[in-house]
């Protein structure tokens, strides 16, 4: 399968990549390392008819750290995440869930940038052209139906990213830049909530980075992904778990975030009652499963059912919690 | 035994460095000057009429050098099978009737990608849709929808029947009423995909002499050319099919595939090279998957565990047309009565047409289907009657020169040894034990172990039935093959030079071969129906044998010696009693052409299996011979069930194996690495998503075959029956296809062991686990025995 | 939408220059196939999934077919065709040969070129290791347990070598 035709732009500044994603507004997509993009294009799900590569945009690649904050560059490839020890020091969750996303060889060219902004996905979304005419356009294709769920009146496709729950969890914030103006945005609110469009961005907006603030040193995350093959595989479900330790050894705080349950990362609230004052061993993980992903409509439109899922949510989340507290854990080695 | 020097040795394989440099030409490899894009337009329709095809805007399309439809071609049907019984059912390009998606509308050359997809679209193609049916026991319901009226051979008041195998022997009634205890299980298999790395791909060039080339990724050049010449109405001297490396096959790539008679089509009226490599997508939608069955069996034993008689009822959802339907219902028979005796069988076997892709043979075609109904069930009754399954199967193994039904004889086989060797390796009967205890205990992960077995037949009379081979020796003395067999992975040009190399005392890196090339080299039985080594094989030994002959006859003459008298070692011939009167093979090739008017010395060797026989056996009644060789092997299977989430994990898969004699031992351990990754595939993780006969999951993506990280610990232990002789004919056995079975079984039995939960559906979906286990805890009894 | 004009680039694949005019939408993959004839790096999926086009850049391993050509410009490339000098085969791929880990050999050129990324910079990984380093690579024949032996031969070959 061939790519379409497009017009290639290589800015190397900030700037210049603003003012072309200002000028081709609509009408251009934002190309980092081509790991989602580029198979999207092949089966003609994005048809731009500009790519701005922000490969040569080297400002935007690298880890730093400076005033107690870690900025990473949008354009940093994964696997520096994974061979950074400012991010293994610091985020086991965010190593974890790099790691997570595949093997060397893509790590390689993914981008965390790339990673947040990635669309959502659907067994029958992600199909090539030909395979789409066989039947009617569904919601995100442009059409009216979903081939998931027969009656339903909305698009139930997943965002399957790594990255975003386990940054949402470390409470991490965006840069989001457009020409002539930047805003932050937590990761949290990136997120449209629409399986259309679930990336809450401007046309002209591009993530040039992600900025965390270093945890307190009793602070401690984890990542879990459940998938159906251990490699070459989108999350089934995920969770990413970050947990605060009083002097005392107590659960201070907890934040607890759940992947692949729908459009966005979702946040499991309420989950202080569970945890706080408490060890790890006078958790009740049963009562805490009755709240989990309730609410979220989980449906037929990956590997496995959306009740598997569902189920699988509780599961996942306590392996992630128990993994951000087990005794002695912070630094994350391999 | 004889001193061996290259056979049973584990020679690294002749084409590695080619092919781990990147040098080896596959077919998506090979190009020509002018070559052509060539892409098919296919049905987005399960069933529908065609009502009329315009070509028109795209043959005018510029950079469009040729655009053919069913109207171009001669309208010849083709088949897996093509008999009396079974005539050819499907036409290369659909005439007026499509009967599922995916099936080939058109197809276009053009300069490029581009023009080519641009051509595609400009097809205009008006259908009337028709009902349509997936599932094969509705397709057989009176009031089912219609694909192909019944074979008019078969009786009952069923629709789309494709084809029906029926035998029996003794009295099953009889048996189940002197049975101690009777069950009856129904198994269901769902539909793979090979999932071979090289897409299906071919390369046409019709030239200016009026000669077709062809270039394809296959299983075997010879009924590649047979079906080609058929379907296009060329002789078959005019048709000429040559090698490539290929890039994977399990099956998957016999027969012939539309893509091959569209490029030659297409070649045809342009004369110009056409090459087609279809997607992964295309693969997956529009080349042919493996065979699913469900297997419904009925086994009664006496108190002991002896089986007294079975009943099985096998369904064969064969696709929109018969591809090889007809074949797996056949086979499935035989798998089920090679490695065991049944003393009483009634078997009924029915391949049922749907509108879903046609099917392919996979690794094993039928075998890991019907011994995972069996072997389940066997364990199942051990179970009821507080047999080990070892115990089981001990019981009612076949033994060394049993003769079947059938009236093939199991001569040499190994199965018993096979059961106990790898029981006791594994420490099988003690730790089943201990995993059934342990199965009450608090522990979130269940561990157990299991054991499954299977027997295989090797190189079966079907097209082109035999092989032949020539062996030369070049003036220099050195040494070439020319055989038509093509390697397709498993490594078989390396074994036919190590026999070469045996038996002219040529080390075996100096063989050369020249392979598969329907003009210059012999004919050959094909890399399928695991016939290979030992019909291949032994037409090779029969041409180096003749080859050696001569060679000796003419340094004889040259020594003054007698042939007898003659040692050859190291293309040296000398007198064994008197060592320095010796000659080398360059000596003795140009002593022959001086003396023998002129013959160069050049042997030749043909061999078929079960040389009385005048036909391959009856698929709708089972007569006749199947095999000369039957393989057995037992494998026993380490799991790990994970009960919160439903995962299973294989740890580790030990084989024990009766290939009879590994030529290369190395290439056998390949063998069973690749076959026991598959069968874990088929039993955890791989599975064809069908939709109204759409596939929802054509990308590796989302059909998962294992990765790495998913890699089984294997272990061997060699079971040899067979030796290799010099001067005899020699018997080997099948060892690429039958141990997918072993794994599927031995897991399914394992992951009893482990948790209680018996599975009767494959693959083992972690919600279907999950599921079973709440059924465990909550029980209610559904229980379909009955002792007597 | 017409196809937008060729670009100039220059590739420096296995230590070789090559100027080539490309369009911006063909993929380094197709490059290398198709205009250098270069075809030890296969195609075998659409959407990035099966590995068997894994070429190395500055010596990492990636995927060819997701990286356009005209972004590989300024990029150290190395594909299956560079790694053996003259006649003699790399160390990785003689225990590949020696160690049966080649059976069709589809996947063989992307999982040689993984290896070696992994050997360069760990020359004795654990099992672990390689697993996870060849887990984007898909291989049907051998069931990875050869190629495992043979990655681990390779290290430590490549050690005594030194």
């Amino acid at each position: 399968m061939r790519l379409p035709h497009f017009d290639l732009r290589q800015p190397s500044t900030v700037e210049e990549a603003l003012s072309l994603m200002e000028e081709f507004r609509g009408s251009a997509l934002a190309l980092a390392g081509g790991t989602d993009l580029i198979p999207l294009m092949r089966y003609r799900l994005e048809v731009p008819s500009t790519l701005v590569s922000l490969q040569k945009v080297d400002c935007l690649k690298g880890i730093s750290l400076q005033d107690g904050r870690v900025f990473i560059g949008a354009m940093t490839p994964l696997a520096d995440l994974v061979s950074s020890s400012i991010i293994s020091d610091n985020f086991p969750a965010l190593l974890q869930a790099a790691r997570a996303v595949g093997a060397p060889p893509i790590l390689n060219l993914a981008t965390v940038g790339g990673n947040i902004c990635q669309n959502s996905r659907c067994l029958y979304y992600n199909q090539s052209r030909t395979w789409r005419l066989e039947r009617p356009a569904c919601f995100k294709a442009g059409g009216n139906v979903c081939h998931a769920v027969p009656k339903g009146n909305k698009c139930f496709s997943v965002y399957s990213g790594d990255l975003a729950p386990a940054l949402v969890a470390l409470d991490a914030v965006a840069a989001v830049e457009k020409r002539g103006r930047s805003r932050s945005v937590s990761i949290e609110e990136l997120f449209s909530g629409n399986g259309l469009h679930p990336i809450a961005l401007g046309k002209e907006e591009l993530v040039t980075g992600v900025a965390i603030l270093l945890p307190e040193k009793s602070s401690n995350s984890s990542y879990m992904k459940m998938r159906a093959r251990p490699s070459i595989d989108y999350p089934l479900v995920s969770a990413a778990a970050c947990a605060t330790r009083g002097g005392n050894g107590k659960i201070e705080k907890i934040r607890l975030v759940l992947g692949a349950v729908g459009p966005s990362p979702v946040v499991v609230g309420d989950v202080g009652r569970f945890f706080e004052g408490k060890t790890l061993d006078e958790v009740d993980f049963d009562a805490l499963s009755e709240i989990i992903g309730k609410g979220a409509r989980m449906v037929d439109n990956l590997t496995f059912p959306g009740s598997y899922r569902k189920a699988m949510l509780s599961v996942i989340a306590e392996k992630a919690v128990r993994a951000a507290l087990r005794p002695g854990a912070g630094k994350e080695k391999q | 035994m004889d001193d061996l020097s290259y056979v049973g040795r584990s020679i690294p394989r002749k084409d590695g460095p080619i092919k781990a440099t990147g040098r080896a030409k596959y077919t998506v490899d090979v190009t020509l000057p002018g070559m052509l894009v060539g892409k098919v337009l296919r049905s987005p329709h399960p069933h529908a009429r065609i009502l009329s095809i315009d070509t028109s805007k795209a043959t005018r399309l510029p950079g469009v050098k040729a655009v053919v439809t069913a109207a171009d071609s001669l309208k010849i049907k083709h088949g897996f099978v093509d008999t009396p019984r079974y005539p050819a059912d499907q036409y290369p390009l659909a005439v007026d009737r499509v009967r599922h998606v995916g099936e080939d509308i058109a197809g276009v050359a053009a300069i490029d990608e581009d023009t080519a997809e641009e051509a595609l679209s400009l097809i205009e193609v008006e259908y009337e849709p028709l009902a349509a049916v997936f599932d094969p026991e509705e397709a057989m319901r009176p009031d089912a929808p219609e694909i192909h009226p019944s074979h008019p051979k078969v009786n009952e008041p069923y629709r789309n029947i494709g084809g029906k195998t029926a035998t029996s022997w003794g009295d099953v009634e009889k048996a189940f009423a002197e049975s101690y205890l009777v069950r009856e299980d129904k198994f269901y298999c769902q539909m793979r995909a090979h999932g071979y790395m090289e897409p299906q791909a071919t390369l046409a060039h019709f030239d200016y002499s009026g000669k077709l080339n062809v270039w394809t990724s296959s299983m075997g050049v010879f009924l590649k050319r047979a079906k080609l010449a058929k379907t296009l109405g060329l002789p078959y001297g005019s048709v000429r099919v040559l090698k490539t490396y290929v890039g994977g096959a399990f099956g998957g790539k016999i027969d012939l595939f539309h893509h091959e008679y569209i490029a030659s089509l297409l070649s045809m009226k342009c004369h110009l090279p056409v090459k087609i490599v279809y997607s992964r997508e295309e693969v997956f939608k529009a080349a042919r998957p493996a065979q699913p069955l469900i297997v419904q069996i009925k086994t009664g034993v006496a108190k002991d565990g002896t089986i007294l008689g079975q009943e099985i009822h096998a369904i064969n959802d064969s696709g929109a047309y018969h591809g090889s339907g007809v074949v797996v219902i056949f086979l499935a028979w035989g798998f089920a009565m090679a490695p065991y005796r049944v003393p009483s069988l009634k078997y009924e076997g029915y391949s049922v047409y749907t509108n879903n892709l046609v099917r392919a043979p996979q690794r094993g075609h039928g075998a890991p289907k019907m011994r995972f109904a069996a072997e389940s069930q066997f364990d199942m009754i051990a179970e009821e009657l507080g047999i080990d399954p070892v115990e089981f199967r001990l019981r009612n193994v076949r033994k060394p020169g049993d003769i079947l039904p059938n009236g093939d004889s199991v001569k040499n086989f190994g199965l018993r040894e096979c059961i106990e060797r790898v029981a006791e390796r594994t420490d099988f009967k003690n730790r089943h034990e201990a995993a059934k205890r342990e199965r009450e205990t608090g522990s979130k992960v269940k561990r157990g172990i299991g054991i499954g077995t299977t027997a295989y037949f090797g190189g079966s009379l079907i097209y082109p039935n035999s092989s032949s081979a020539l062996v030369r020796l070049n003036d220099d003395g050195s040494v070439s093959l020319l055989t038509g067999a093509l390697d397709i992975g498993q490594g078989c040009e390396t074994v036919l030079c190590q026999i070469v190399a045996e038996e002219l005392g040529v080390p075996v890196e100096e063989v050369q071969i020249y392979a598969a090339d329907t003009e210059t080299t012999p004919v050959d039985i094909g890399s399928w129906i695991s016939g290979l080594t030992y019909v291949t094989g032994n037409a090779v030994k029969k041409a180096a044998e003749q080859a050696m002959k001569k060679l000796l006859a003419a340094a004889a003459r040259e020594l003054g010696a007698d042939v007898n008298d003659l040692v050859a070692r190291n293309k040296e011939i000398f007198v064994s009693h008197c060592p320095d009167k010796t000659i080398s093979y360059a000596g003795a090739v140009a002593a022959s052409i001086a003396r023998d008017r002129g013959d160069s010395i050049i042997g030749e060797g043909h061999f078929r299996t079960m040389k009385d026989e005048p036909f391959h056996p009856s698929l709708a009644s089972t007569k006749g011979r199947w095999t000369e060789n039957y393989s057995s092997y037992a494998q026993v299977a380490e799991v790990e069930v994970d009960t919160e989430t439903g995962v299973v994990k294989i740890a580790k898969v030990t084989t024990a194996h009766d290939c009879g004699f590994p030529v290369n031992p190395a290439l056998v351990e390949g063998q069973i690495d690749g076959q026991v990754s598959m069968g874990q595939g088929h039993i955890l993780t791989e599975e064809i998503r069908v939709e109204n006969g759409c596939v929802i999951n054509p990308s590796f993506l989302e059909y998962k075959i294992p990765c790495s990280l998913d890699m089984v610990e294997t272990d061997y232990i060699d079971v040899i029956t067979e030796q290799y002789k010099r001067g005899h004919h020699y018997n080997t056995k099948e060892v690429g296809e039958g141990y997918v079975s072993g794994t599927v079984v031995s897991v399914a039995n394992a992951v009893f062991n482990a948790t209680g939960v018996r599975v009767r559906k494959t693959p083992i979906h972690p919600h279907d686990m999950l599921a079973a286990l709440d059924r465990l805890r909550t029980p209610k009894e559904e229980k379909k025995s009955g002792r007597s | 939408m017409n196809k937008p004009a060729k670009r100039l680039i220059s590739l420096k694949i296995n230590g070789m220059e090559y100027e080539m005019a490309v369009r911006p939408n063909r993929t380094l993959l197709e490059v290398l196939r198709e205009d250098l004839m270069l075809t030890g790096t296969k195609e075998g999926c659409d959407d990035g999934s099966c590995g068997s086009c894994t070429v190395l850049l500055d010596g990492s391993p990636v995927r060819s077919c997701l990286l356009l050509a005209v972004e590989a410009e300024n990029r150290e490339v190395t594909t299956i065709e560079g790694l053996a000098e003259d006649e003699k085969l790399h160390p990785i791929q003689q225990a590949f040969v020696d160690h049966g880990a080649i059976q069709c050999g589809y996947c063989s050129p992307g999982m040689i070129l993984t290896a070696k990324a992994l050997l360069d910079e760990n020359p004795e990984p654990s099992e672990q290791d390689i697993l996870h380093a060849i887990s984007g690579n898909l291989c049907r024949c051998t069931g990875y347990n050869k190629i495992v032996t043979a990655i681990k031969a390779a290290g430590r070959n490549g050690k005594e070598g030194d």
